[in-house]
């Protein structure tokens, strides 16, 4: 039987850390890929988002003819290219009679299918079509607002799910310290029905105002399109709660002994143990120990002493 | 239109609103693009107002904010990783009750 070897020191073991598991989380890479026909919507959508995610994303430019997400047998080649270039989100863009302009969304947890949403573009407009003074152009990689507007995707499953979608693959890194003069990027979503949400991406012009808050401006720059919602798979309930799990070590420890009172404040009960009165020696001397009483003592046997010689003489 | 209270999750710099209700009389596209704008921009206010006023340092390119944790949740990619199993020194240290000891630096003659 040959030995498996698994690597273990150099550049390669760095890589493979690099895909392990982590407790925190870095960006999610997403695959970009077609089916076997697409039309020229479809292929300048495709770019574009490649554009919008260039720093995490890869494009494959060939087209797969054995990728049918919604079918049971159809995913094997997804998750295999998910697994060899550990991406876990995926762009699927297909062309056919029945469902023209066809764009699949997906994630994977694992690197097996998690859920799926299948939207056709309508009414799609390029990168090169909208003009705009070219200092506003945003930047690639930068934190993107994000406006979500209409009921619909909170009361429709399938819109939720969009929604859900949509935030996973265009939010970038989830970061703490952020740079308030690198914001230069709006996705803005509009439940138009209960199926077709209307998206655009604008950059921000910041002008001055009042206050420390600056006037918000949008300018249409990126691609924008209809997205209407044909079919979508959520998660197993299962699935879901494992992949929703948060570590252990990351939820915040509830400090013991601590009350908020509205009157006092923060208080804690101090415990002091048991002092055990009885058993502790006291800090008092024994009575027979005490020096003046030894010297008395003494002084008094000598006194005797010479008293007993002083009889004897006498005798 | 009322005045909603937006759902703000300023981890994820994002905006919703869950009240907005669009007049009937829409009926050409631009009009459409026109209104979604409007709305965005004001969402986009809303969750800038509330960025804005966190504490801010200064730094070389501009004032930095901390962040809160986003709100909404996302799963994860991989699953939770596993605490390697101790190597055969670690449980040989502690059988015998070794402790790491850190060393000075300074060594007296």
């Amino acid at each position: 039987m040959m030995k498996i070897k698994t690597p273990k020191k150099g550049r390669i073991k760095r890589d493979l850390e690099k895909r392990a598991p982590k407790l925190v989380e870095t960006a999610k890479k997403t695959l970009i890929l077609h089916g076997t026909k697409t039309s020229s919507v479809l292929n300048s959508l495709l770019t574009e988002i490649y554009h919008l995610k260039k720093d995490n994303a890869v494009k494959y430019s060939r087209r797969n003819d054995n990728i049918r997400p919604f079918e049971s047998g159809g995913e094997t080649s997804l998750e295999f290219f998910s697994l060899k270039t550990d991406c876990s989100l995926f762009v699927f863009g297909s062309h056919s009679k029945k469902r023209p302009n066809n764009l699949v969304i997906g994630r994977t947890y694992d690197h097996h299918i998690y859920d799926l949403v299948e939207i056709g573009v309508e009414n799609f407009k390029s990168l090169n079509s909208f003009t705009y003074d070219k200092k506003l152009a945003p930047q690639i990689g930068s934190k993107p607002f994000f406006a979500f507007i209409g009921e619909g995707f909170e009361s429709v499953e399938e819109l939720k799910h969009l929604k859900e979608i949509l935030l996973d693959l265009f939010h970038g890194e989830v970061v703490t310290n952020l740079n308030l003069a690198g914001l230069d990027r709006v996705y803005v979503c509009t439940a138009v029905s209960s199926t077709k949400i209307f998206f655009t991406h604008c950059a921000l012009r910041l002008k001055k105002s009042g206050t420390v808050v600056p006037r918000m401006e949008l300018v249409e720059v990126g691609p924008s399109m209809d997205m209407v919602v044909r079919r979508h798979r959520l998660p197993d309930d299962s699935l879901r709660k494992e992949a929703m799990k948060i570590a252990p070590e990351l939820t915040k420890k509830k400090e013991k002994n601590v009350t908020k009172d509205a009157i006092q404040g923060k208080i804690g009960k101090i415990y002091i143990p048991d002092q055990k009165v009885g058993s502790v020696a006291l800090p008092h001397k024994a009575k027979g120990v005490k020096r003046e009483r030894r010297e008395a003592k003494m002084k008094d046997e000598v006194h005797r002493s010479a008293d007993k010689k002083q009889k004897q003489h006498s005798e | 239109m009322e005045q909603s209270q937006y759902e703000i999750d300023l981890g994820n710099l994002m905006a919703f609103d869950p009240h907005h209700q669009y007049p009937s009389s829409l009926t050409s596209r631009e009009e459409l693009v026109k209104e979604a704008l409007e709305q965005g921009t004001k969402l986009v206010q809303a969750v800038a107002d509330a960025l804005f006023n966190l504490p801010s340092t200064e730094d070389r390119d501009g004032p930095m904010v901390k962040l809160p944790a986003p709100t909404t949740r996302l799963p994860r990619e991989k699953p939770l990783p596993k605490p390697r199993p101790p190597t055969k020194w670690e449980l040989f240290a502690e059988k015998k009750g070794i402790k790491k000891r850190k060393q000075d630096k300074l060594a007296f003659d």
